[in-house]
């Protein structure tokens, strides 16, 4: 492997300043979903690139945490933390989904609320299931890797 | 390089991994992965990992340096 060019104090300072990027690119992205789902409510062409991109960093987020046996560094695995998650989620897409509605359609304003609550609902309870299979993959992973090893030469 | 010190001095007071985890405040992988010689703990770990085994920084993690060249 080639060596850095940075000390271990440099190597910290860029790791850190990795993960900021990483979360700041990752929020602003969420961002200008949401400002293009507001904006041009049912061109579903319009968001698709970013939408692809954030599924994959979600999916690799995931998938990586669980592989390892992390779940977050504050919040414990639980179901109060996927209901709490899921309910911010579901509000945040029904709030959108209701603000694009009645942008477009403002004659309907009991139609938009309608489809707000729908999506916020759906959203809700799609936030939910995945977070729950999430949890239990990664417990199950967690307590495998936590299992004292039967071979004393093993990690 | 395995740290085969902490792994014998853990072992010399009867204290599996998770014990020792526990004592110091880390997951039970984290002290397999240091033992293996995967894992390069921070000075604050280490001095956990040292008073949990009673002993000190460089009875554990001192190496000579022919020792490192092995």
């Amino acid at each position: 492997m080639k060596k850095s060019n940075l000390d271990e104090r440099q190597e910290q300072i860029l790791l850190k300043i990795e993960k900021n990027g990483f979360w700041l690119a990752f929020w602003l992205l969420l961002a200008a979903m949401f400002i293009q789902q507001i904006f041009f409510m049912g061109d579903i062409k319009v968001a698709a690139g970013e939408s692809l991109i954030l599924l994959v960093v979600s999916l690799y987020v995931v998938i990586s945490c669980i592989k390892n046996g992390i779940w977050d560094r504050k919040f414990k695995a639980s179901g109060k933390t996927n209901l709490l998650a899921s309910l911010i989620g579901g509000l945040a897409v029904g709030t959108v989904t209701f603000l694009g509605l009645i942008r477009n359609f403002s004659d309907k304003p009991l139609g938009a609320a309608a489809g707000g609550v729908a999506a916020g609902v759906v959203t809700f309870v799609l936030c939910f299931i995945a977070m729950t299979v999430s949890m239990r993959a990664y417990k199950k992973r967690s307590e495998a890797m936590e299992e004292e090893p039967t071979d004393d030469m093993d990690i | 390089m395995r740290n085969l010190k902490m792994k014998f001095r853990r072992i010399e007071l009867n204290m599996s991994q998770t014990d020792l985890a526990k004592k110091a405040g880390v997951t039970r992988q984290t002290i397999g992965l240091i033992e293996a010689g995967e894992f390069n703990p921070s000075i604050n770990l280490c001095i956990a990992i040292c008073r949990a085994l009673g002993v000190t920084l460089n009875d554990l993690f001192w190496e000579d340096e022919n020792d490192e060249e092995k």
